[in-house]
């Protein structure tokens, strides 16, 4: 059986269900199927915790789970074993083999949420836990509308860029679901293994591009909690770079002159704020006040 | 054998640790800079997550507690393969083993192990401050040989999932694997005699710094300095849930704190251990 999709407007056609994801045209861009997987690329390969990487081919190897290989920006093949749950490999396509694709691609990606405020679409990055996924939440409870989780995909556009919207669903820890009111049956858990959730979001921003406005990178920060920062275009750029989406493997797969180049511009034409919370028990309100507030300025 | 270049500074949460790292940090300064206890040698620690996602490219919090564990002794081999010298690591983990039996703590990047531990008696006020949890709750963990950091699987933690085991069982981990090379120190002698037990740790490492440095590092990296600082500027290492993270330092505090059923329950689950490193004799008198 085929299923057709769009994402990041690209038509994929797969042999894996990824439910939440738009449908899309039968003319596919993208082939998304199984097959049987070696553990690497042999040694001539550059080999890596988890992947390894020869001639626009990249391997990822989650031992006794998954393999997925990508290549040259319009195949994945998918490697596993017949327990493996269908959502478990629908988290390793939609991350490490999407984010991978479209680097080979050339596309720009941020590593990042993003929401429609006052019309444009501000990202929300920072590592993991730092925060984008429940201030994402906080902003959407306050009306603001949902563009895409974890990949934001920018087009540059003589100058301005562009939010190509991505994948629709939010993803929360059980803990965090507090955070955003929702409906217990429009949640799909992402691994068996662990107790986070993927959630429909009822208020969505269109499926066209979106004019980006504002960046802010959040942190953890337990001595100088709550600040707000504007780095200056130097401390602008560096900071930016940390943000690609899996900078590293961007720096060998993708096209590294066209990336800096758009790093480049962004820093000179988009306004950056870093943000720093405590580590335990900070409520999203306080940091979404924040980003408001500064919003204004 | 250019690849092993990885010292662990293993122990069991509140052992003296972080002590070896502020002494390790002013060792490796320059005279007339001064020492800060927010950037401290020996870290992040080896179950920090970020450091994982960066040298992995993948998002942990997406991968489970085995995929992780699986990970982990490539990520030590590459950080290893990278390094221009000896790097110390703080780890907290047991000394475990995957499922296919070989250790996380891989054998090819490893230099050696300083081990360093401190009698359970004042470890446990210790560890019940950190934990912000009564003392009989925090005896309770360290008697478990489940005990793990980081093991709830409903929520983000900043670090990996680590396996305590119990006290003895984290001491045993470390002192009784036969595949890397290591040395102990004791708390209570590096409270006794600083200088003879930190050049141990320096010699054993294979680094060589004058008996002046060495004792001078040992002066700037004193408790009431440490002590000093949090106060002033705060530590970024110190649990959330508790007030501060340097307490007061001492050896033998337990006595008068801890109930005589707190201390043979201690006795009990820990008595092969706490014979072995003399911290109990043959009949059952605690020696700290």
């Amino acid at each position: 059986m085929s299923y057709f999709y769009n994402l990041y407007n690209l038509n994929i056609k797969s042999e894996i269900e990824l439910s939440g994801i738009n449908h899309g045209s039968e003319n596919y861009d993208v082939f998304i199927s199984r097959g049987d997987l070696p553990d690497d690329l042999g040694q001539d390969s550059i080999i890596k915790p988890s992947f390894s990487y020869l001639n626009n081919i990249y391997l990822l190897n989650i031992k006794d789970t998954i393999k997925i290989k990508v290549e040259d920006g319009n195949k994945i093949t998918v490697d596993a074993k017949p327990e493996i749950s269908n959502t478990t490999i629908k988290s390793f396509i939609l991350s490490q083999g999407m984010g991978v694709l479209l680097h080979q691609r050339g596309v720009f990606t941020i590593h990042s949420n993003a929401v429609e405020i006052d019309g444009k679409a501000v990202l929300l990055c920072g590592k993991s836990g730092a925060g984008k996924s429940t201030i994402s939440a906080e902003l959407i409870n306050r009306g603001y509308k949902f563009i895409n989780d974890d990949i934001s995909v920018l087009q540059n556009i003589d100058g301005k860029f562009y939010i190509n919207p991505g994948i629709r669903q939010l993803k929360l820890w059980k803990e965090s679901l507090q955070f955003i009111s929702h409906n217990e049956q429009n949640l799909e858990q992402i691994r068996p293994e662990l107790e986070k959730f993927r959630i429909e979001i009822d208020n969505l921003s269109s499926n066209e591009l979106i004019e980006l406005n504002r960046i802010y990178i959040l942190s953890i920060n337990e001595l100088n909690p709550y600040q707000l920062f504007k780095p200056d275009s130097i401390q602008k750029l560096k900071i930016l770079r940390n943000q690609v989406y899996i900078k590293n493997i961007a720096n060998f797969v993708g096209n590294k002159v066209k990336n800096f180049e758009n790093l480049t511009t962004l820093s000179k034409t988009v306004e950056v704020r870093t943000i720093s919370r405590p580590r335990q028990s900070a409520p999203p309100s306080i940091i979404v006040d924040m980003i408001l507030e500064d919003m204004l300025t | 054998m250019k690849n092993k270049k990885i010292i662990w500074l293993a122990s069991y949460p509140k052992s003296g640790n972080t002590w070896f790292r502020a002494f390790l940090t002013n060792l490796y300064k320059d005279q007339d800079k001064e020492f800060d206890i927010n950037d401290l040698q020996g870290g992040p620690i080896a179950s920090d997550r970020s450091t994982f996602d960066e040298l992995t490219n993948l998002d942990s919090s997406e991968l489970s507690f085995e995929e992780i564990d699986n990970l982990r002794p490539e990520v030590y081999c590459d950080l290893a393969k990278n390094l221009d010298e000896i790097r110390f690591m703080k780890v907290h983990d047991a000394y475990t083993y995957l499922k296919d039996g070989s250790p996380m703590f891989p054998v090819d990047a490893t230099l050696g192990c300083v081990y360093i531990m401190r009698n359970p008696f004042d470890l446990a006020l210790s560890f019940a401050n950190h934990l912000n949890a009564s003392i009989e709750k925090t005896v309770e963990y360290m008697n478990d040989s489940n005990f793990a950091f980081a093991s709830k699987n409903n929520k983000f933690n900043i670090q990996l999932r680590q396996f305590l085991l119990s006290w003895s069982g984290h001491v045993r981990s470390w002192t009784e694997q036969d595949k890397i090379k290591f040395i102990v120190l004791r708390y209570e002698d590096m409270k006794d005699d600083p200088f003879r037990e930190f050049s141990k740790a320096i010699n054993f490492a294979g680094l060589n710094f004058s008996e002046e440095k060495i004792k001078v590092a040992i002066e700037q990296a004193k408790f009431e300095n440490l002590k000093k600082q949090e106060e002033a500027k705060g530590f970024r290492e110190k649990s959330p849930k508790s007030p501060s993270f340097f307490r007061e330092g001492k050896k033998g505090n337990w006595h008068g704190k801890l109930s005589n059923e707190l201390v043979q329950s201690i006795i009990e689950h820990h008595k092969d251990i706490l014979i072995r490193y003399k911290y109990l004799d043959e009949n059952n008198n605690i020696l700290v």
